[in-house]
């Protein structure tokens, strides 16, 4: 078990992980203001306060290094009382049980990429990413971050809009929106994904967390199409040459399960990370 | 910025004219003057009876006024909720089409700024009370043993049922915690 489903599982629900947890799925619609009072502006939110603060960490890379090393080290330390936004990897099948529980789901633009390649998508590849709960009735508060609006589905919609994403070999990543509270699933790919990149790039583990889940592969079925070492967003999967076989670095798996629905032989399944003594406790 | 990215001048929030009718119109003062009135030399079941009485009245007419004028006066939130449930076929109706109204209910005649809610999904709706006028004003006047057979519950509990019989749906409601035991009561609208 990680420290989020310690903090934000209960264990009647969910195999106590903290994302299949329904309390954690929900929240009040409104709340009395003192007078006065006006919403947060875009950027004091959870996920525009996460953003600033990556980005002031990301800065001492080139002006302070040592200082860079601290300040990962620090984040990586927080925990629950992270101001960060925390995040899981999760794979398709356990995104379809969020589909579920969550209320209501609606696809909405991705900003990550807008940030990486400073320009607006305006596309069919635009709205990747998932909003989650009932602050979705609220979007238009924050139009600049949902561009365009958004677009809310039954769950049988959800679950088919996160498998076209998850055909096209993007991570499925949950993540929370102050507290407990989840509030999205972003489909992303390295390296647009901040979440991923943070993570494997620069070693901020909290927005990033490894599934639950590990590849592992059955060489026998293996027929070698190397189809899941492109779909690999973090250089866990190598193709073994002499063998012809794929080979998967578990301690390098984030357990998102891109291989596996994408091998054709069926070769690839995903193990409980808590079954795998020298992996439990590699989140 | 694009045209499109303008902020419309929406309002997200409860229409305080509104909160203000339910808030005068059902205060916990006048409800207990009645019930504290109405068990004048009473005791035991007959208590109770009056009680359902009194608060069962209460919470219906609390629930139906809510209703009415929830829906006279919109707001985005319920704008968008509205055109959602259309979008998804219905789906999202319950639990957050009834939530909305029990959150004005309770936002517009308690002191909390927030009602809490433990759970909402197409299963289950459950919301916590984390304190609650009534119960107090029972208290003060009518003494603690009173207050503790807790007479108020069917306003809360009638409450709950009006909204889902206003909105065509079917639910089992069930009362799962009590402020005299947990410090707080909690109510589950679960779909039957």
């Amino acid at each position: 078990m990680n420290w989020v489903d310690e903090a934000f599982g209960d264990p009647e629900y969910g195999e106590g992980r903290w994302y299949l947890n329904p309390k954690n799925h929900s929240r009040q619609m409104y709340k009395i203001k003192k007078t006065g009072q006006k919403a947060a502006a875009y950027g004091s939110d959870p996920e525009g306060t996460s953003g600033r603060m990556m980005g002031e960490i990301m800065q001492k890379r080139f002006t302070d290094p040592e200082k860079f090393r601290e300040e990962v080290k620090e984040a990586n330390e927080m925990t629950t009382k992270s101001p960060f936004q925390i995040g899981q990897v999760i794979p398709l099948q356990e995104a379809f049980r969020v589909a579920e529980l969550a209320y209501p789901v609606a696809s909405m633009s991705c900003i990550c990429r807008i940030g990486a390649r400073g320009q607006e998508e305006r596309n069919e590849h635009e709205y990747s990413c998932t909003g989650l709960g009932v602050g979705m009735f609220k979007w238009e508060r924050w139009p600049e971050r949902y561009k365009g609006g958004v677009n809310f589905m039954s769950p049988d919609e959800a679950k088919e809009w996160l498998l076209k994403w998850n055909k096209k070999g993007m991570v499925h990543i949950i993540m929370t929106f102050g507290g407990s509270y989840v509030g999205g699933i972003c489909n992303c790919d390295y390296p647009d994904c901040g979440m991923i990149r943070n993570r494997v790039d620069y070693g901020v583990e909290t927005g990033c967390l490894k599934s639950p889940w590990v590849a592992a592969v059955d060489y026998d079925a293996c027929s070698g199409c190397g189809v899941c070492v492109q779909r690999c967003q973090f250089g866990a999967i190598k193709f073994e040459v002499t063998t012809e076989k794929t080979n998967i670095d578990q301690f390098k798996c984030f357990g998102c399960g891109l291989c596996e629905t994408a091998c054709p032989t069926g070769a690839i399944e995903l193990l409980d990370r808590e079954s795998l003594p020298g992996l439990a406790e590699v989140w | 910025m694009n045209d499109l990215y303008v902020p419309n001048n929406y309002s997200f929030e409860l229409n305080p004219e509104m909160m203000q009718t339910l808030r005068e119109e059902f205060t916990a003062e006048k409800v207990v003057d009645e019930f504290s009135k109405a068990i004048e030399g009473k005791s035991g079941d007959e208590i109770d009876a009056e009680g359902e009485r009194v608060f069962e009245t209460f919470g219906r007419n609390w629930m139906q006024k809510t209703y009415k004028l929830g829906d006279e006066y919109p707001d985005r939130t319920y704008e968008v909720l509205k055109m959602a449930i259309d979008d998804t076929g219905g789906h999202l109706k319950f639990a957050l089409l009834p939530q909305r109204f029990i959150e004005i209910a309770y936002l517009s005649t308690q002191d909390f700024s927030i009602l809490p809610i433990i759970e909402n999904n197409p299963q289950r709706l459950t919301y916590r009370l984390p304190e609650c006028r009534t119960f107090n004003q029972i208290k003060e006047k009518c003494g603690e043993d009173v207050a503790n057979r807790m007479p108020c519950k069917h306003a809360c509990l009638t409450a709950c049922k009006t909204i889902h019989d206003e909105l065509d749906i079917d639910v089992k409601i069930e009362m799962t915690a009590s402020m005299p035991e947990a410090g707080h009561c909690q109510f589950t609208a679960k779909r039957a």
